[in-house]
């Protein structure tokens, strides 16, 4: 019963209230951005969770041992300092949730619900039935507790934690550890141990990735994402991202959203789409190291494909990459610098 | 091109992914190992033909994960190389982003499926735009329903040689293709670790060699050291040192014993038959204390009378 209770209230919380808060701060500024409001409202959503992890990981790194109370309170702070700082937005976010049960007049719609209530149903079935008992996701189970046992994250030639014998060989950015870590804070809070919330992250992302690129494709044709929609989902690599309990649906969409903001950027370049995009990109890359790489490459093709002057460009660039930097891409720069060495210390793949 | 041509060629080209989709899992895919290193075999990548299909080109080619979008997206990507010039700015930026991105992710990342899969969105948003763009309006929707079908056909022949492989592979096992309730195949872990070793006579301060098992520090506060006899690595608090490399059975046993205070291995049977060289250590140097339902196995090692 108090998993429940602690799905609910994160759910509530995380994924909805500081999703909402981010895609009010984004709609607030889309007078200057000038995105279709349902993809921006949804990158908005995915970066509520994240950007959870992204304050966690901050309050960790700079104070460490911090009171749970403090590590709680700050992300908390920090949505709500959003939603003040979104103005318009939040208008702007009520009216497109309140559009929501006229919009499903639309029959072209009906298969997206059809298909987001089938998904909740395996949410639930998977939920009930599936511990987290898979080798990645336990690792970084693993790491997001120890990072709650000592409420601080350090960086060390070798990620090993003494008390345990654990040895963290994970290469990849902490976000999706401290979403354990999060729901441990939780947990701690109410006298729980779980981890119900983190596992249905990976159906929630996936939802999300879905209807992002749902509302990209009606963009073409509101029927034509009805087939297209199918040809996303029914790969077996769709099914397994959606069922098996890991961060790819977590950092697939964050990618997704990436490259949408990148393509933006190339058609109506502003300084305001290159922040977002600096920011979706350092999202991305501290989800997983693959993102790490590819926020380069992007970088590397905006340098000579942006259409603007030179000064410009190189002007905005390193506002755009010092955003991505800040969104958690820093990461890398000081495992690099003071830790494990990233991918430039001696692996030995497997 | 005339319109009449393009329409053609888009036809061929989804026709033509579907005939590679039934060669690929009816003749391509092998079922079992047959002399393939286990990792290679499961990641689809155990020969040279493999390597280039599932591995460097996989972001296009795995069709166990992926669907015809992917393949797709190959011809695509070539056709708009040769007209580079006329592409819009935008457009380069996005091509010349997909190219490198194929590269990076196909030279470092293409024996996992799942690095090759953070394209799979994006292409499947290309295909349907550039579809939507280049054919007639007659041709459209009829494309994107087919390419819907072919998906799902790829799927259904993807589902069908995971049973094949089933049948052939003895231990293969996975949620579609196992038996038993739901909840039973869904949840492969220990049922209750902790009572099961304490069973053993494992005590809780007892040092654990876990080959691979982060589940023993999720659900368990019991010191282990952590080690992947799949690449014979300890991973210790200064290193990750080769356990069995440079070493003699007598010598590892000695070390685990002596310099680590290890006397009991935590592993599964599947996991054993990663590495020849462990699983005859375990076999001359360990006993089998237990082995559970879901194929968790626990050792210790031999005391001084070989007990």
């Amino acid at each position: 019963m108090m998993e429940v209770l602690v799905l609910a209230l994160l759910v509530l919380v995380t994924n909805l209230a500081s999703g909402g808060a981010v895609a009010a701060f984004l709609l607030g500024r889309n007078e200057r951005l000038l995105l279709p409001a349902w993809p921006l409202a949804l990158a908005g959503f995915a970066l509520g969770p994240f950007l959870t992890t992204l304050v966690l990981y901050y309050t960790l790194a700079l104070w460490h041992g911090v009171p749970v109370f403090v590590a709680l309170l700050l992300p908390l702070f920090f949505f709500a300092l959003l939603v003040r700082m979104a103005g318009a937005g939040r208008g702007r976010l009520l009216t497109l949730l309140v559009s929501i049960p006229s919009n499903l007049k639309d029959r072209s719609l009906w298969p997206f619900l059809a298909g987001t209530l089938f998904l909740l149903l395996v949410a639930v079935v998977f939920l009930v039935n599936k511990p987290l008992v898979d080798h990645d996701v336990l690792e970084y189970g693993v790491q997001g507790r120890i990072f709650l046992r000592d409420r601080a994250i350090s960086y060390q030639r070798f990620q090993f934690d003494a008390a345990s014998g654990f040895h963290y060989v994970g290469l990849h950015g902490f976000s999706f550890p401290l979403l354990f870590t999060w729901e441990g804070l939780w947990g701690s809070l109410l006298g729980v141990r779980t981890d119900v919330w983190v596992r249905s992250i990976t159906m929630w992302y996936g939802w999300l990735l879905i209807a992002f690129c749902w509302a990209l494709l009606r963009r073409f044709d509101r029927w034509a994402a009805v087939p297209a929609g199918i040809a996303l989902t029914a790969p077996i690599g769709f099914l397994f991202l959606l069922t098996i309990y890991h961060l790819d649906s977590f950092r697939i969409m964050l990618f997704t959203c990436a490259v949408a903001a990148f393509v933006a950027v190339l058609q109506a370049p502003s300084r305001e789409r290159l922040l977002l995009f600096g920011a979706l990109a350092g999202a991305q890359a501290f989800v997983h190291s693959v993102g790490a790489i590819l926020a380069g490459v992007l970088v590397a093709v905006l340098l000579f494909a942006l259409p603007v002057r030179w000064k410009t460009r190189i002007n905005w660039l390193a506002q755009g990459v010092g955003m991505l930097l800040l969104f958690g891409a820093v990461h890398y720069l000081v495992d690099i610098a003071f830790g494990t060495g990233w991918i430039f210390q001696d692996i030995i793949w497997y | 091109m005339k319109q009449r041509h393009i329409d053609l060629l888009a036809w061929a080209l989804l026709a033509a992914s579907l005939a590679l989709s039934v060669v690929y899992h009816r003749v391509l895919m092998p079922v079992s190992r047959a002399g393939m290193d286990p990792e290679d075999f499961t990641r689809g990548i155990g020969s040279p033909l493999l390597l280039w299909l599932n591995g460097y080109l996989g972001v296009f080619l795995n069709l166990r994960h992926m669907g015809p979008a992917m393949v797709l997206a190959l011809p695509t990507c070539v056709v708009a190389l040769l007209r580079w010039k006329r592409l819009a700015p935008w457009q380069r930026g996005l091509l010349a982003f997909v190219l490198l991105a194929v590269t990076v992710i196909g030279a470092f990342g293409g024996f996992n499926y799942r690095y090759a899969f953070t394209l799979q969105p994006l292409f499947t948003l290309a295909v349907v735009g550039i579809a939507w763009n280049v054919l007639s309006p007659g041709a459209r929707m009829p494309f994107v329903v087919a390419l819907a079908v072919v998906t799902a056909l790829n799927t259904a022949l993807a589902l069908e040689h995971r049973q094949r492989v089933k049948a052939a592979t003895p231990g293969y096992a996975s949620p579609d293709t196992g038996e038993g309730s739901l909840s039973e195949r869904l949840n492969t872990g220990p049922r209750d670790l902790e009572a099961w070793l304490l069973a053993q006579g494992v005590r809780p301060t007892d040092t654990v060699l876990v080959n691979n098992l982060p589940i023993w520090y999720y659900v368990t506060d019991r010191p282990g050291i952590y080690f992947w006899c799949g690449s014979d690595q300890l991973f210790l608090a200064n290193g990750k040192p080769f356990l069995f490399r440079g070493r003699d059975e007598a010598q590892v046993f000695h070390y685990l014993r002596d310099s680590l205070h290890c006397r009991h291995v935590f592993s599964t049977e599947e996991y054993d038959r990663y590495d020849p060289r462990y699983q005859a250590f375990l076999a001359t140097q360990a006993r089998l204390l237990a082995r559970d339902d879901r194929g968790h196995v626990l050792y210790r090692l031999k005391d001084t009378f070989s007990r």
